[in-house]
């Protein structure tokens, strides 16, 4: 809402200013003012901040203080203001001034943003100081994304804080760390990162463009910034990375890739991403290379088993019973008597109860939200069998497809890969086999045509690159592992020189 | 939102090898050891096999040295620079119809085969209908991602079959390939009619070669895609023989079937392997129509050029469907396949040659 | 619009969606194990399901079903094989279901009177049906076969099954034959003999025998003796080990073949017509003996090698014997190896082999025996 107000800048009255700039912000109650004395003179100087955004004993010790305590004379003895203001700059204050501003609204903006203002009676112009601060979290290890071995670090909600740690593990000249605000009202701080001699410039200026399109009132996580910049929203993939540990991003980082940082929230954003690496885990490279490979063809089989484990229960129970070997067949039918619904139902009801328990499971707290777990599995599990409602079968098959989705790295993803699941249990009903292969074509097949910022999402498979199939379900030892991924053209193409 | 590309829409050698294998590989080898062995004895087929894979390889060398020279150009914009656009239009129209013919064949083809190893009651209309709508989703976007889709594929389908041969060593039969040589020349002759047929498919690059950008060894790739398939349909043969013996072969209609159904798996872990086969042998047919129909629908449209590929699409796929219903009988779905492959052959390999030639003389005359 | 326009064509897809034709939820099916066919009145045929009830199937854990057995075995009467099923399917409350059917039994009776390929017709044709499912020749009623119990395995079907499969161990029982390699014999024209198996006394079967079946009208002609059967397996060359008793100036001697093999060549002699040549090589050992002390069984080496030879053959010349003149077909394969090795002679003779002129019964069969007889255990002495 632009003010039509008159006074859009500050007057040399500094009460007038006060008034003015309190108006602006509505006599908000963590609006802090102090008016005191220049130090051996009689210039009236007012430091104004907002309680909570900026660091109210710096100020006070940096700012309020030399001024107040100042006892060089010569300040008295300059007639002009703006000397005076000049020598509070330049003698008095130790804190960073970024700038001077006369413009009600710039000032407003730099108040909301925890800088605080300096007026002086007779000067139409606000010093602007650098004095952010603010609660904050302290650093400790995400808990979605923990790993065994590993830095126990985590990205908190301090876009500075973040940047620093990012620069902690990356120590060079050319990390850009490029600064944007965005949001209307908001007016985030976000941060847009890359290595300058590695990533590929076309890259750098296709997201640039994305993040100029923004234009929105607010933006409450990153994830918003995510649906707005990329490729595909029907997707039920996701195309760009969030994550909360900063070695992933610095590993991103030097792969080529683009991160973004948003203040307020400690997701981090990595792009362009691919369908491989959603098994990808740090901890592959953190632990040796014969472990990272068998771990990630592990995960490899349990995004086929959240995919498509129901669905083949129930295309193999209703439609082609004649593959179960001999010996398993009777017992699976001697489980299945007495239950009154055919597969697809059970299936389905089993799989959405464990929804719902997985759901109620994020919100619950810490300690109740591990009792309804084992509640949840066993109990209702057992019920439900007793009662003669579901197969045990089938809770085996349930059971296993939900462990199969948490092994998933990626949060998001697993996510994708639930919804799918559903989609082939659908067209196993329908079709048994034939059906779960044509959703599967169909699957290949959409995600063949995706892009994330110009990467096709199943590279390095199709289109292929040899080089990089090294670094796909395997994990090559790490002197083999020479070179960046081919498909993010880069301009520097290898990580150590080849041995 | 513009595309930004960081990996060019391109097809390197890779891709042409295994776009060309999947496309050759496809209902052929189900159907090829039965009718070989009609006409020749004992093991002799792998004669007409290989021969009617030298002959495919001329073909690919052909058409390979004509596309070499206009790198990403298909035959229609070749056509219309060497000659005439009217003719270009006709040539385009031709293929299409063959395309569009063997997309039907295939899909009555898919939905007898399905139908009758996986399901039972299911009526043959809805398979073939649920697999038309799933080629018409394939269609409905870059063809690229058609190509990508084969070098996603082929392993896959490849890796199955071998598979397939490998647990089925245990019936390996050494003595049932004798005698051999015992074949006449007209039996071997006809055979070779029917291998060479199985072999269409090559032709697939006329209209793929717009994402061949760079000027590359087109020909060795092309060459080098059927050698797959030529190995295939020779292993496949071999076992097929060996195992069951011609009698049983020349009374099979899907022998290969018959070799999954013999399939016994390590380990019980499940039965009828024939099932898994099946349902992966799918994808490959699936890649191979999916490509016809995508340069079914390049080739009107070049002709056409104002009409958009979704109203194309509307309006083809019903017509697709009811010519592949058309064939009442068995018998009647095989003189429909002889003449598509007649066609095929005409179109796709005779004229591509014949153009080639032209060209070369045009060459040859233009030096003197 | 367009997008609309392909919406409306995926609507009627919604139709189709309203039968899922194929599914049948696995409790409603009724999983046949075993068939048996046997003879009924007025050229009819009794088709006999063995269908199993999944509950009283105890797995591993477990005691034995207080409910009664995990079987039933049902029957039907009608004219054909696919009819007597369907009958059977109207009185079952669950779908026949003969994906899982382990094995086929026909009787004797019926198999002599009517073409097998024809019986079996359903089986081969019918691609629910196992491809894997053995076949076998009751002495006897078929059916009755199916009843025999046992406290080993949980079903009949098991027990006739796990007792099938042990060509290595015995000599005499034909190796399994399936569904599959049925068919080709079908297809072929040439005779063949089917597994045999009979009820025993007190609820056990024998699966030792053959049963013979000519290649012209594929109906059944005679069974084999256990030595005849064992003669068959030795000239086909699927004989893994045997045992052979003998006796040796008044005492019994058995000796363990451990490796045989043999090969067949194909001549032609003076009349033109094929001779075959069957060398059969093979390490034997001696098994049990009642000699005394084993500086005799050193001496006797020779004549016990000797007698084993002679033994090996004469089980071969019988069967031979048997196949030529008294079944007139030759089920021993002997036709094959002509096609193999002599195409052309094949040629000539192929529609009178063991019919019409039974060319086969004229032909000469030589046979040479070589065994290497190997150490004698390792007790010196058993007294």
């Amino acid at each position: 809402m632009d003010t039509s107000s008159t006074e859009q800048h500050l007057s040399t009255d500094l009460q007038r200013n006060l008034e003015a700039l309190t108006d602006m912000l509505h006599d908000a109650s963590d609006l802090t003012t102090k008016v005191f004395l220049v130090g051996g003179s009689n210039y009236k100087v007012a430091v104004m901040s907002i309680e909570g955004l900026a660091d109210q004993l710096l100020v006070k010790k940096q700012v309020i203080n030399p001024i107040q305590h100042n006892e060089k004379l010569y300040v008295d003895s300059l007639r002009d203001p703006m000397q005076a203001l000049h020598e509070i700059e330049n003698r008095m204050i130790s804190l960073q001034i970024s700038t001077r501003a006369n413009s009600l609204i710039e000032l407003h903006g730099f108040l909301l943003s925890g800088q605080a203002i300096l007026l002086l009676e007779g000067v139409a112009e606000a010093l602007i100081i650098h004095s952010q601060d603010g609660p904050a979290r302290s650093i400790e290890e995400p808990q979605t994304e923990a790993l065994v071995r590993g830095p126990r670090i985590g990205f908190t909600e301090s876009i500075a804080t973040n940047i620093s740690l990012l620069r902690r593990q990356i120590k060079e000249a050319g990390l850009v760390i490029k600064p944007y605000t965005v949001g209307k009202r908001s007016k985030q701080a976000l941060c847009l990162l890359y290595i300058k001699d590695i990533t590929n410039s076309k890259l750098v200026a296709e997201v640039e463009r994305r993040l100029q399109s923004i234009n929105l009132d607010y933006i409450p996580e990153s994830g918003t910034i995510e649906q707005w910049i990329e490729d595909s929203s029907i997707s039920p993939f996701p195309q760009i990375l969030n994550t909360e540990r900063p070695d992933k991003v610095s590993a991103a980082l030097l792969q080529g890739k683009v991160a973004i940082m948003l203040d307020g929230t400690p997701f981090v954003l990595i792009l362009p991403f691919t369908f491989i690496s959603l098994i990808h885990s740090p901890e592959d490279y953190y632990e040796r290379w014969f472990i990272g490979s068998l771990i990630r063809l592990l995960r490899f089989v349990a995004v086929t088993f959240t995919l498509f484990l129901p669905a083949f229960y129930i295309a193999i129970l209703s439609f082609h019973p004649s593959m179960i070997p001999f010996k398993l067949v009777f017992s699976i039918a001697a489980a299945r008597e007495g239950v009154p619904f055919p597969a697809v139902i059970e299936a389905v009801l089993m799989e959405v109860t464990l929804e719902l328990l997985r759901e109620a499971g994020i919100r619950l707290p810490k300690p109740i939200g591990q009792t309804i777990g084992i509640v949840g599995g066993l109990v209702i599990g057992d019920a439900a069998v007793q009662a003669g409602i579901v197969s045990p079968v089938m809770v085996i098959i349930v059971a296993l497809t939900a462990i199969s989705s948490f092994a998933i790295p990626s949060y998001s993803a697993g996510i994708a890969f639930r919804m799918l699941r559903f989609v082939t249990m659908i067209a196993a009903s329908f079709l048994g086999l034939y059906g779960i292969v044509m959703v599967f074509v169909m699957i290949c097949m959409h995600l063949i045509r995706l892009q994330s910022f110009g990467v096709p999402y199943l590279a390095p498979i199709a289109p292929s690159f040899k080089k990089d199939w090294l670094d796909m379900f395997i994990r090559a030892p790490v002197s083999v592992l020479t070179s960046r991924p081919s498909f993010m053209k880069t301009k520097d193409k290898y990580r150590t020189k080849k041995r | 939102m513009k595309k930004n590309e960081l990996i060019l829409d391109e097809m390197g050698s890779k891709e042409i090898v295994f776009c060309v294998s999947n496309m050759i590989i496809g209902f052929g080898i189900l159907t090829l050891p039965n009718t070989i062995v009609r006409t020749t004895v004992s093991s002799d087929g792998w004669i007409s096999i290989l021969l009617g894979g030298g002959i495919a390889i001329l073909i690919a060398i052909i058409i390979g040295k004509l596309i070499e020279r206009f790198p990403g150009k298909n035959v229609h914009a070749i056509m219309s620079e060497v000659f005439n656009r009217t003719f270009a239009h006709f040539f385009s129209l031709c293929f299409a119809l063959y395309y569009f013919l063997f997309v039907s064949y295939q899909i009555r083809s898919v939905s007898t085969i399905t139908k009758l190893y996986l399901f039972d009651n299911t009526p043959e209309e809805f398979l073939g209908f649920t697999f038309l709508l799933v080629l018409a989703y394939g269609v409905a976007g870059s063809s690229i991602a058609l190509v990508r889709m084969n070098v996603l594929f082929f392993p896959i389908v490849i890796s199955v079959l071998s598979l397939l041969l490998l647990f089925n060593i245990g019936g390996f039969n050494v003595h049932r390939l004798l005698p051999m040589f015992k074949s006449d020349f007209t039996g071997i002759m006809k055979a070779t009619k029917e291998t060479t047929f199985s072999y269409l498919g090559v032709e697939i690059m006329l209209f793929y070669n717009i994402y061949v950008l760079k000027k590359q060894k087109v020909v060795s790739s092309m060459v080098r895609g059927i050698l797959l398939p030529i190995l295939f349909y020779f292993v496949t043969f071999i076992f097929v023989v060996v195992i069951f013996g011609t009698l049983v072969v020349e009374n099979t209609l899907y022998p290969l079937a018959e070799l999954a159904k013999e399939v016994e798996v390590p380990g019980e872990i499940f039965e009828r392997f024939e099932f898994f086969f099946f349902v992966i042998w799918l994808i490959s047919l699936f890649c191979t129509n999916v490509m016809a129909l995508d340069v079914t629908l390049i080739a009107i449209g070049a002709v056409f050029q104002r009409l958009k590929k979704t109203t194309l699409l509307v309006i083809l796929l019903p017509i697709i469907f009811i010519a592949g219903l058309l064939p009442s009988s068995i018998k009647e779905l095989r003189i429909f396949s002889s003449w598509i492959s007649y066609l095929g052959i005409i179109i796709a390999w005779i004229l591509p040659a014949l153009i080639l030639l032209v060209i070369k003389l045009k060459e040859g005359m233009k030096h003197e | 619009m367009n997008r609309w326009f392909i919406l409306l064509l995926l609507l009627p897809l919604l139709l189709f969606s309203a039968g899922c034709w194929d599914q049948i939820e696995i409790e409603q099916r009724g999983f046949v194990v075993g068939t048996a066919l046997d003879k009924g009145e007025d050229g009819k045929i009794i088709v006999t399901f063995q269908l199993v009830l999944p509950t009283l199937m105890q797995s591993s854990s477990g005691t034995k079903a207080e409910g009664g057995e995990p079987y039933i075995n049902t029957s039907s009467e009608a004219k054909t094989v696919f009819k007597a099923a369907r009958l059977l399917a109207s009185e079952v409350s669950r779908t026949p279901y003969i994906a899982h059917n382990q094995m086929i039994i026909v009787s004797d009776e019926l198999a002599s009177s009517e073409h097998l390929g024809e019986l079996l017709d359903l089986f081969i044709r019918d691609p629910e049906s196992r491809r894997a499912s053995n076949i076998m020749v009751a002495q006897g009623k078929a059916r009755d076969i199916l009843e025999v119990k046992t406290d080993m395995e949980t079903l009949p079907v098991q027990y006739i099954l796990s007792t099938h499969n042990n060509p290595e161990k015995s000599e005499a029982i034909t190796p399994p034959i399936n569904i599959g390699d049925l068919h080709q014999m079908l297809l072929s024209n040439s005779s063949y003999a089917l597994p045999k198996v009979s009820r025993a006394k007190e609820n056990k079967i024998s699966t030792s025998g053959a049963s013979v079946f000519n290649g012209k009208d594929h109906k059944f002609i005679g069974h084999l003796t256990e030595d005849e059967t064992t003669g068959r397996n030795m000239i086909q060359g699927t004989v893994k080990t045997a045992s052979l008793e003998l006796e040796i100036e008044g005492k019994d001697l058995v000796v363990e073949i451990h490796e045989f093999h043999r090969r067949i060549k194909v001549k032609t002699d003076q009349r033109g017509l094929p001779l075959f040549e069957i060398t059969v090589g093979a390490n034997g050992s001696i098994g049990e003996s009642e000699f005394d002390e084993m500086l005799t069984i050193k001496e006797m080496n020779n004549e016990i090698k000797r007698k084993t030879e002679e033994k090996i053959k004469s089980f071969m010349e019988q069967v031979i014997e048997v196949s030529q003149k008294q079944f007139q077909s030759d089920f021993l394969g002997f036709n094959n190896k002509l096609y193999e090795q002599n195409y052309d002679l094949w040629n000539t003779y192929r529609d009178d082999w063991d019919r019409g002129e039974n060319i086969y019964s004229q032909c000469k069969v030589t046979i040479d025996v070589k065994l290497s007889l190997k150490t004698i255990g390792t007790i010196m002495e058993s007294k």
